[in-house]
């Protein structure tokens, strides 16, 4: 009797113990806030590495500081150098930092690579539930980034230019914009009215993916085949509206072939250009800030002129990830997921114009009327499409860096714009060859 | 203790062999190999052993050609350029003069700087909206309108090239200068009494006397000239016209992630650096002859 007592207490206490423990283990993922895991790393310097528009603030940072203990050395650099050293660390081995950006067509190569810790066990399924983005980031059924930057494009236009050159109504069409573009060069408002980048750099190829969509039609085939090749192609006509903007219409600034993306939102907030037809999401917040913008209140958003008065859009949402390689991948993952609280959010859109991922805060800066063109983004945020519908091709990197060499040539006039079409045509011919 | 006195070199060179194994012929060595390879980390299951092939692709690739081509041609640009300016700085600065202690130093400076900040500083000094060149020239009546310095490209690699050599030149300057100063002056003397002018003392004199330090000087701004990098990416990044053969070779490895190609073209621009180096070792044997 006394031994079934002891039996039946023993099995009492290592049930009670298994629920505990159970318990706790599920908390531990469900509701890790910040708070939770204060000061949990304290005293650990967090290296982060990211682009200009995460300059975070200081006191931003220091806010973080206090709460974990938690010490962030941000390290800012431009796109394609922190791309550069992202790829030249992992492949040696390093963690380039211990939270990095994440572009979406990064996905494939890095997963490939396993650069990146997945990400899918430091957080619980109702975060992912509300960020719309999320499958992006998705190698193998596990997260290897965190969608931080809703990045979509829109068309920004200067609407006193467009006034003081006698143009009332905006423009829907690309035909439409380039007349304008010409009409405000022509009443001598601004000299160069449309601002695109002609560098050798990332930058320069989102306009003329955006215009390709916009003129009705895609990059790749179902089976990644390029179809901007014949003269009657979306693609083409994208790449003929770029060029002629720049040789023969002369609204674009010659000194643009040696521009980065964010030199054309220097000149547009400084006043020094009508026209950011493929700009940013977020920079409605920037452009619209009296400390940062000379266009405070001349700046309007429009949606991205399509053909036929059609308007298309892409997305190139950002991420962020912890290297598999970093020491400190538990204090990063606490970074991220304190970004991620409502506020830090609704505080990046704000100041940064760093545009949200998550659906509830989308909604609630719309109701609250602080999303500036709201009624244009919430218009556009539902048509935001995948620049390949079809599924990044894994040589993806290749195809951009060929293209934007080859946009920088035609803008210097070393290629013919059938020259470069054809030379983009068969690039992509030899690298779906070159597939195993 | 008494060392064995044919042991003692082995054991004093034994340290710097040991280094030199570890950093210089392993690497080589695992380069060598994994250029036979398929090593690719976009691909990373499919590491096989394809022989020459990453080396023949390689030498029918229209870009890499391209890359090598614009490569000579900053070689031949920057090593005619530098050496014949650094022999002309070093003449000027020969003779002790009041001030020549505080040129010598501006001289340097900017080889003391690192590329990226002077191609940065070349950078604003192009800038077709408010470069220096554009104002100066523009003061001066040479040009009427602001140029895109960068953005021409048949002259694009000239510019860059020339922000090359304004940093070496300097250095081969100094190199030029030090051998300068150990030709005795008896030599000039002995010449102007025989009736010399001052084109026969260079010719007969100085210019066979400097042909040590001219091989050194060949032989440093080949290789620099050969890996060209930050100032081609700092002013032009990946332009076509402007691309030298390590930027094309950073593309490979660290864009493409064909890391077996990357090392075979690192291997090929190695051979051809080791060519030229041997070329002017035997240029300065038939000297000594």
């Amino acid at each position: 009797m006394k031994k079934k007592k002891s039996l039946v207490l023993i099995i009492t206490v290592l049930v009670l113990a298994t629920l505990c423990f159970t318990g706790c283990g599920n908390n531990d993922k469900q509701t890790d806030s910040p708070e939770a895991g204060a000061k949990k790393f304290s005293g650990t310097t967090l290296n982060v590495l990211l682009p200009p528009w995460y300059e975070f603030s200081p006191a931003m940072l220091d806010d973080f500081t206090k709460e974990t203990g938690i010490k962030v050395d941000l390290q800012i650099m431009d796109w394609d150098p922190c791309l550069d050293k992202i790829v030249t660390s992992n492949a040696a081995g390093v963690a380039p930092a211990d939270v990095t950006v994440m572009n979406w067509d990064w996905v494939g190569k890095f997963g490939a690579a396993g650069w990146c810790e997945p990400l899918n066990n430091h957080f619980d399924d109702d975060f992912f539930e509300d960020i719309t983005t999320r499958s992006l980031f998705k190698y193998k059924d596990q997260y290897i980034a965190i969608p931080i930057y809703n990045d979509f494009r829109v068309t920004y236009i200067n609407k006193d230019y467009f006034k003081k050159a006698g143009i009332e109504r905006m423009p829907t069409t690309p035909d439409e914009l380039m007349q304008d573009a010409i009409t405000i060069k022509e009443k001598g408002v601004c000299e160069y009215p449309l601002l695109v980048p002609f560098t050798a750099t990332g930058a320069t190829t989102t306009p003329w993916y955006l215009l390709t969509k916009a003129y009705g039609g895609e990059l790749l085939s179902e089976t990644n085949e390029p179809l901007f090749a014949s003269k009657d192609s979306a693609g083409y006509k994208a790449m003929e509206f770029l060029i002629k903007g720049l040789k023969d219409y002369q609204v674009i600034d010659p000194a643009s072939i040696g521009w980065k993306g964010t030199d054309v939102v220097d000149n547009f907030k400084a006043g020094q250009g009508a026209i950011d037809i493929a700009g940013w999401a977020g920079n409605v917040s920037l452009y619209t800030n009296p400390k940062e913008s000379k266009i405070v209140d001349s700046v309007q958003v429009i949606k991205v002129p399509g053909q036929n008065g059609k308007s298309r859009t892409y997305g190139l949402q950002e991420g962020l990830s912890v290297p598999a390689k970093s020491k400190n991948k538990e204090a990063a993952v606490e970074f991220i997921r304190w970004l991620n609280t409502p506020e830090n959010v609704e505080k990046l859109f704000i100041d940064k114009g760093i545009f949200p991922n998550h659906h509830s805060t989308i909604v609630k800066l719309a109701n609250e009327g602080k999303l500036p063109g709201g009624q244009t983004m919430v218009e556009v945020l539902p048509t935001i499409e995948s620049l390949f519908p079809q599924g990044v091709p894994e040589w993806n990197m290749e195809f951009e860096t060929e293209t934007f060499t080859t946009m920088n040539q035609m803008a210097k006039g070393a290629m013919t714009l059938d020259q470069g079409m054809n030379h983009l045509a068969d690039t992509v011919k030899k690298l779906n060859q070159s597939k195993p | 203790m008494k060392i064995n006195r044919t042991l003692l070199p082995y054991i004093l060179i034994a340290p710097l062999f040991i280094l030199l194994v570890l950093l210089t012929f392993y690497p080589l060595l695992l380069t060598i190999f994994n250029s036979l390879q398929s090593l690719n980390l976009g691909r990373p299951d499919d590491i096989r052993f394809v022989g020459l092939a990453n080396y023949i692709e390689l030498m029918t690739d229209p870009a890499v050609l391209n890359a090598m081509r614009n490569s000579v041609q900053y070689f031949i640009l920057s090593v005619s350029i530098e050496i014949l300016g650094g022999i002309v700085i070093a003449l000027s600065l020969r003779n002790k003069f009041r001030g020549r202690a505080i040129i010598l130093g501006i001289v340097i400076l900017p080889w003391a700087l690192p590329p990226v900040v002077n191609s940065i500083v070349w950078k604003w000094i192009y800038d077709p909206s408010y470069g220096l060149l554009n104002d100066v020239l523009i003061k001066l009546g040479m040009i009427d309108h602001f140029h895109v310095w960068l953005g021409d490209p048949h002259f694009s690699l000239v510019w860059v090239a020339l922000v090359h050599i304004w940093k070496m030149m300097p250095l081969i300057s100094i190199i030029m200068l030090a051998q300068l100063q150990t030709i005795p002056a008896e030599l000039y003397e002995a010449a102007r009494i025989d009736g010399a002018n001052s084109l026969q003392s260079f010719r007969h004199i100085t210019l066979p006397l400097l042909k040590p330090a001219l091989i050194i000087a060949l032989t440093l701004g080949t290789v620099s000239a050969f890996h060209l990098f930050d100032e081609v990416y700092v002013l032009t990044g990946t332009s076509l016209d402007t691309r030298s053969i390590m930027v094309q070779d950073y593309l490979i490895a660290f864009r493409e992630l064909k890391y077996s190609m990357g090392m075979a073209l690192s291997l090929i621009i190695t051979i051809v650096i080791l060519a030229l180096t041997w070329f002017y070792n035997q240029l300065g044997k038939e000297a000594r002859v």
